[in-house]
């Protein structure tokens, strides 16, 4: 198997496990891990194919994507705590925009 | 840049991807994350990516797990079900991945027109050399753009 088969195989896998938790988990938090998991196998191909075409595109924007992901991460546990608040914080309860 | 330590680092990231879906307690699945993270960082460093290897450990696993981590305790579950109640049944969602997959297999098993190799073959330093000039030469533009967006969620936190 060729570097970029086991790179391609790892990168879907990893994403469909995102993608999975994403859709089927309850908890807004493991909702969170997901996307951390996808955005990650994203980043997996930028990396490998920078190297495999000697493109340093494909790293810098693995870098930011890497940024924006921290920034996004930040963001999203801000909602995730304020919502905790609520009774019954989960997804099915957060339906309206308040004020 | 040969696939044996790629596989390696990569079947381990995929199992505790597994595990960190099917976990039942939200510390476990954090740490499972975690696992997958360092897995990712070893196959930067194996491709020569030392800088990103670095930068994967250094953002992901230090700073936004430690977030993760103080989130979970900062806001315990306060239900059992792990699953989400949908109104579409499960199987259909699985239905969704399994098309997924399939398409996918199918293009990886299909020998298709090989990729284009690189017009010339550099070396990761070299690379990396290539990437400081694009980070702050060609796209210092987004570069200083995604700097305004960390500072923009850090204020919004506040």
């Amino acid at each position: 198997m060729t570097p970029d088969r086991v790179v391609w195989l790892v990168s879907v896998l990893l994403f469909l496990c995102g993608l999975a938790a994403l859709l089927l988990r309850r908890q807004l938090l493991a909702m969170l891990l997901g996307l951390e998991l996808m955005i990650n196998a994203a980043n997996l191909n930028f990396v490998f194919y920078g190297r495999e075409w000697s493109d340093a595109a494909g790293w810098t924007s693995a870098l930011w994507v890497l940024a924006a992901a921290a920034a996004e991460a930040v963001v999203g546990l801000t909602l995730i705590l304020a919502l905790n608040r609520l009774a019954e914080p989960d997804t099915d309860s957060v339906r309206e925009l308040e004020g | 840049m040969t696939a044996v330590p790629l596989a390696i680092f990569g079947g381990l990231a995929v199992i505790f991807a597994v595990l960190m879906l099917l976990q039942r307690t939200l510390f476990g699945s954090a740490m499972c994350l975690l696992i997958v993270l360092a897995q990712l960082a070893g196959m930067f460093f194996s491709m020569g990516a030392q800088l990103l290897a670095m930068m994967q450990i250094l953002v992901y696993a230090g700073a936004i797990m430690v977030l993760i981590i103080i989130a979970i305790m900062a806001a315990p579950p306060r239900f059992s079900t792990l699953w989400a109640s949908y109104d579409a049944p499960p199987a259909a969602v699985a239905l969704i991945l399994g098309v997924l997959l399939a398409e996918f297999l199918v293009v990886l098993l299909y020998e298709g027109a090989p990729l284009p190799t690189g017009e010339f073959t550099l070396s990761a330093a070299q690379v990396e050399r290539q990437m400081s000039w694009l980070l702050f030469n060609r796209y210092a533009g987004v570069t200083e753009l995604v700097g305004l967006l960390i500072l923009a969620a850090s204020l919004a936190v506040v």
